[in-house]
């Protein structure tokens, strides 16, 4: 934890993350506006101290509608992180650790997956499920479950066999003690790396899936459907589309940031890797 | 050799069926019939009508032999007809194909071109400022979502650029140049993210490779700094970038979705979007089929030509 304090990278990136973090979580009392209230005498004004960031093309405040939809964005790519990792995990350890035909079946829909491109995959099961919040959820979820499968299951598979396994074995511990107690602790650092990765992704996922009209619906704010709103007007307006963009770029920053930090932390064997 | 690309042409057929079964499911899992999608809400035909839709979509037998029908039908070539237009779905996307497999090309070019030497220099000069400027950029790269960069761009261009902002999209057989200039400003905005990956891999695989003994045993015997570098180390920190566009294939096939949506081309990935919002499933079935195809093809090139570039790698 010390090191992860001293490395600079990953402390701007936790700051960042928790800049946004506070600012969704309290849009309630520090939003100027409601964020769907529309003043009809007051489109596209430039950013003014009356509206920090300007107003969009129905008169409606955009720094009110930024800190808004930044909870879109947070709660989806939070749980859509945690289903993949719930999943994945899952998955991983018991492909690893009872290897043979449970790890062939598994691995094989894990490849499954991964033989799709990733947004095609999401977008897909956007269309069949239809527009819901959970739905995203699910849709980036899906397709992020194979990394974390991956991942448990090659560290499974490199902790399996080590000597203190055995000898827990040896000593009478049962499958579920010896993969909770001993194989979970040993794999968790680079969970933790994945996962902060991960919620990057998802972020970027999240909000191209609202961009493409396939996610959060207007009227309420996010910030890949606000960019989408903006481009009708942004040779007239170019704040309404600066602010949105910039908010999905710091956000998935951050966790990039905090990963590699976390990455150089954690894991010195794969100091600088991708 | 040989029993290597026989064993991942094996191990290819599971995966080809699952994804199969995904995409054949998809049109099922629909809510709804097709056949009620197909007729809409304007006519209400009689119930022999009916029967005979259904029997033309097939969706009157068991699931299974459905299944088979339709796998039988796709290897022959017949894809379906969308339920829009009533035309062969191939045929639409065979038309759309060129410029989507055009654009992935261009921004492959442009993110390999910038993105490995930005990498062998940033390694070579490690923890200078050169370094860190590329590494910010980098990361930055990595982070910046597609979709606004390209909106950036277009405000840019619209702007400063007007010549290719105005270029519209010119088929690539009506005239190389026009279509060029209509490809410029899209192929930045979809390479850049893809150069950011491709630098911070070559950054660290070169350092690795810096650091092996080989490295300092070129050295010791008293080689030039430029032959250790050009002739013992980039050649093996290179080779792993071929596995990374392997990868990184996914995020060209399936990102020209949204790149395509906002430079307004003609391409698959926005015929993907349009069958998408139009609930043509047929269309989507088609090409999430053949992209996904294209998908796993590329990702075993890749395998077969990592082993025949590294001489070190033996999987028979």
């Amino acid at each position: 934890m010390r090191k992860l304090l001293k490395n600079y990278l990953s402390v701007t990136g936790l700051i960042i993350i928790m800049i946004f973090f506070l600012a969704q979580a309290l849009a309630p009392s520090i939003a100027p506006y409601d964020p769907t209230m529309m003043e009809p005498g007051n489109l596209l004004a430039p950013p003014t101290s009356h509206n920090p960031l300007g107003t969009d093309g129905y008169g409606r405040d955009i720094m009110s509608r930024l800190l808004y939809g930044g909870r879109v964005s947070f709660v989806v790519s939070i749980l859509s992180t945690l289903v993949a990792l719930l999943f994945g995990t899952a998955t991983g350890l018991l492909a690893g650790f009872f290897g043979g035909w449970v790890d062939t079946v598994l691995m094989r829909i894990m490849d499954i997956i991964l033989a799709f491109p990733a947004l095609l995959l999401a977008i897909c099961i956007m269309a069949v499920l239809g527009q819901s919040n959970l739905n995203i959820v699910l849709a980036i979820g899906v397709v992020y479950i194979p990394q974390f499968a991956r991942l448990t299951r090659g560290s499974v598979l490199a902790v399996r066999d080590l000597e203190f396994v055995e000898a827990v074995r040896a000593l009478g511990a049962r499958s579920p003690r010896i993969i909770v107690r001993h194989i979970v602790p040993n794999i968790l650092p680079s969970l933790l790396v994945q996962v902060s990765l991960t919620i990057s992704l998802a972020v970027l996922y999240e909000s191209a899936l609202s961009f493409l009209g396939l996610g959060a619906q207007p009227p309420t704010p996010s910030w890949g459907n606000m960019l989408s709103e903006s481009r009708r007007y942004m040779e007239l307006a170019p704040w309404t589309a600066v602010a949105p963009g910039a908010a999905i770029m710091l956000v998935v920053l951050g966790f990039n940031l905090l990963g590699d930090g976390l990455r150089d932390v954690l894991d010195p064997r794969l100091r600088g890797r991708i | 050799m040989r029993q290597y690309i026989l064993k991942r042409l094996l191990q290819l057929i599971p995966v080809l069926l699952g994804v199969s079964i995904v995409v054949f499911l998809l049109i099922r899992l629909v809510p709804g019939d097709v056949v009620q999608m197909y007729v809409g809400t304007q006519v209400s035909p009689t119930a022999e009508q009916m029967e005979e839709l259904k029997r033309l979509f097939g969706i009157d037998k068991p699931l299974y032999v459905q299944y088979l029908d339709w796998i039988w039908r796709v290897m022959h070539g017949d894809f379906g007809v969308s339920l829009r237009t009533a035309r062969p779905v191939l045929n639409d996307i065979l038309a759309r194909l060129p410029v989507s497999a055009e654009l992935a090309f261009l921004s492959l070019t442009f993110a390999l071109l910038l993105g490995v030497p930005a990498g062998i220099l940033s390694a070579l000069r490690r923890n200078s400022v050169t370094d860190a400027i590329s590494r910010i950029i980098g990361i930055i790269g990595l982070s910046i979502p597609d979709f606004w960069l390209a909106t950036l761009i277009i405000l840019f261009a619209s702007r400063y650029l007007t010549v290719l902002r105005l270029a519209s999209f010119v088929s690539i057989t009506a005239s190389l140049s026009e279509n060029l200039k209509a490809m410029v400003l899209p192929t930045i905005a979809f390479g850049l993210g893809l150069a950011a990956v491709l630098m911070r891999y070559v950054r660290s695989s070169v350092l690795e490779v810096l650091g092996q003994d080989y490295i300092r045993t070129a050295r010791a015997k008293g080689l030039a700094g430029r032959t250790v570098i050009f002739k013992h180390a980039l050649r093996n920190a290179l080779t792993p970038v071929i596995t990374v566009v392997g990868i990184y294939a996914g995020y060209l096939l399936g990102g020209t979705v949204v790149i395509e949506e906002v430079f307004a081309l003609p391409g698959m990935g926005r015929l993907a979007l349009y069958a998408i919002y139009q609930r043509d499933y047929p269309l989507v079935q088609g090409i999430v089929l053949l992209v996904t195809l294209a998908f796993v093809l590329i990702n075993l090139l890749v395998d077969i030509l990592y082993v025949l570039v590294d001489p070190r790698i033996r999987y028979d």
